[in-house]
């Protein structure tokens, strides 16, 4: 995993440099646009994290594997972490180019409602009376928010907003070559710091389950 | 906002979340690692409970 981390950290030198050096200003936008490549890497890797914690919790629920139930965990909280900082970012760039932090908007409504679900999802866990029943219930709320990803994708066209369309489908790319390099190499490094983080926060759970369990059998007479 | 203070700002929060996350995720591993190490001969400490 450590191969992971660093090529994780490679991959944001490079993305950082082409998103805030190598890449042009935005003909409208000016160089507000440079926000996008952390912005839309943010809310691509909690799609990531969101999908990743939904397989960990179906499998969770049926096969009843702790390890499951570890990467769940740990998808779950980058999910806040992630879908948290698309909507900062967001925010950021929509306060000089929308004029507003906010508005009620389905793609940024339906995006809160991912993120406020996960939260949701995080404190069951930490609420339940014991721990099995803690993953089970998180497991359950981690299936529950998943439904929300294909509305929040959909939103731009489903209802009339403010955000703007897909500028990546399968039929044209409308931006410039150097705009999604940049956009691209920080998909990557986001991913694989992903990837990084999610591994490294399994672990913790597997040694703090374990340790738990430890703690409850009995002495060796 | 000028571009300059909503890039600082934009890119600071991310940054500052990324590394907060991961601080905190490596501190609680290396501090169970240690405690692991610490109490794996001795099962009275890791239980708290002594025998009779």
């Amino acid at each position: 995993m450590r191969l992971v981390g660093l090529a994780a950290v490679a991959a944001l030198v490079a993305g950082l440099s082409l998103a805030l050096w190598a890449s042009p200003p935005d003909a409208f936008q000016g160089d507000y646009v440079r926000l996008m490549y952390v912005h839309v890497p943010s809310a691509w890797v909690a799609y990531l994290a969101v999908g990743t914690a939904a397989v960990a919790s179906l499998l969770y629920l049926w096969r009843r594997r702790p390890a499951y139930d570890h990467v769940a965990q740990g998808a779950a909280e980058l999910a806040v972490l992630f879908t948290g900082l698309a909507l900062a970012t967001g925010m950021i760039w929509g306060r000089p180019v929308w004029g507003v932090w906010w508005t009620w908007d389905a793609r940024l409504v339906s995006t809160a409602i991912l993120f406020l679900i996960y939260v949701g999802c995080l404190l069951v866990r930490g609420l339940a009376a014991d721990r099995e029943r803690g993953a089970r219930l998180a497991a359950v709320v981690a299936l529950v928010g998943a439904l929300d990803v294909p509305i929040i994708h959909f939103s731009v066209l489903w209802f009339r907003t403010l955000h703007q369309t897909a500028s990546i489908t399968r039929r044209e790319v409308s931006m410039a070559p150097a705009m999604l390099a940049a956009l691209l190499v920080n998909l990557v490094a986001f991913a694989l710091l992903f990837l990084y983080l999610v591994a490294l926060r399994a672990r913790l759970a597997r040694l703090e389950a374990e340790r738990a369990e430890a703690a409850l059998e009995p002495l060796p007479r | 906002m000028s571009p300059a203070a909503a890039l600082l700002l934009g890119y600071g929060v991310v940054a500052a979340a990324l590394l907060w996350y991961y601080l905190r995720v490596r501190r609680r591993l290396a501090a169970l690692l240690r405690r692991e190490e610490r109490h794996a001969a001795s099962p009275v400490e890791l239980t708290g409970v002594q025998p009779r």
